[in-house]
């Protein structure tokens, strides 16, 4: 049997086109993984990619909490692209879920949001 | 450690808030405040842990629901 959880978010592009700055710095270093700064900082303009990546955050977290898995945070969210340049999301805790995510990001040049489906087996 | 130090933590809201000093008080809050969003809080929540070399668990974080009730949790992180 399965339990289905959505969740969605949609955020301006310009919150992160100061991402050089201090204050901006250990909120990155906090909620993104090395992995994902390296991808976004490795574009010319980072801010949509960033974007894009709180926006996933944040749509796994309401959809985890619509299935009420409460203990997975932003840390924990590792979102990535495969060789196609596909978003997958990878969950870093040690305590496991029987879950599928799937996850799509989109932006045009003020917005970036993000959907999110996960399928639990229960 | 750093020690407990209302400056700093009210410091942090006004630069990260955009708010001045006078408008940060204990009854200032996230579902009520227009600035205060989740990325704001996230902000607000680094510099904490980078102004005073503490990491705060996840459930704080969520529970950071008011200037106030910030200023209660991270009393309990620095003393």
């Amino acid at each position: 049997m399965q339990n289905i959880g959505i969740g969605t978010d949609i955020v301006e592009i310009k919150r992160f086109e100061n991402f050089g700055d201090p204050q901006f710095t250990p909120f990155l270093t906090r909620n993104y993984t090395q992995k994902e700064r390296d991808y976004c900082l490795s574009k010319d303009a980072p801010a949509p990619h960033l974007a894009a990546r709180f926006a996933g955050k944040e749509a796994v977290i309401k959809a985890l909490y619509s299935l009420h898995i409460t203990h997975i945070f932003y840390p924990a969210i590792e979102i990535l692209n495969d060789d196609r340049g596909v978003p997958y999301v990878r969950i870093n805790t040690d305590q496991a879920e029987k879950i599928s995510i799937k996850i799509s990001l989109s932006h045009n040049s003020d917005m970036a949001l993000a959907f999110c489906i996960i399928i639990q087996e229960i | 450690m750093a020690p407990f130090n209302e400056d700093t933590i009210k410091n942090i809201f006004c630069e990260v808030l955009g708010l001045p000093a006078q408008n940060v008080t204990d009854t200032l809050a996230y579902n009520s405040c227009e600035q205060w969003d989740s990325l704001k809080h996230l902000q607000i929540v680094a510099m904490f842990e980078e102004s005073f070399g503490i990491e705060i668990d996840m459930d704080d974080i969520i529970a950071m629901e008011t200037y106030g009730k910030v200023k209660e949790i991270l009393h309990k992180y620095l003393t």
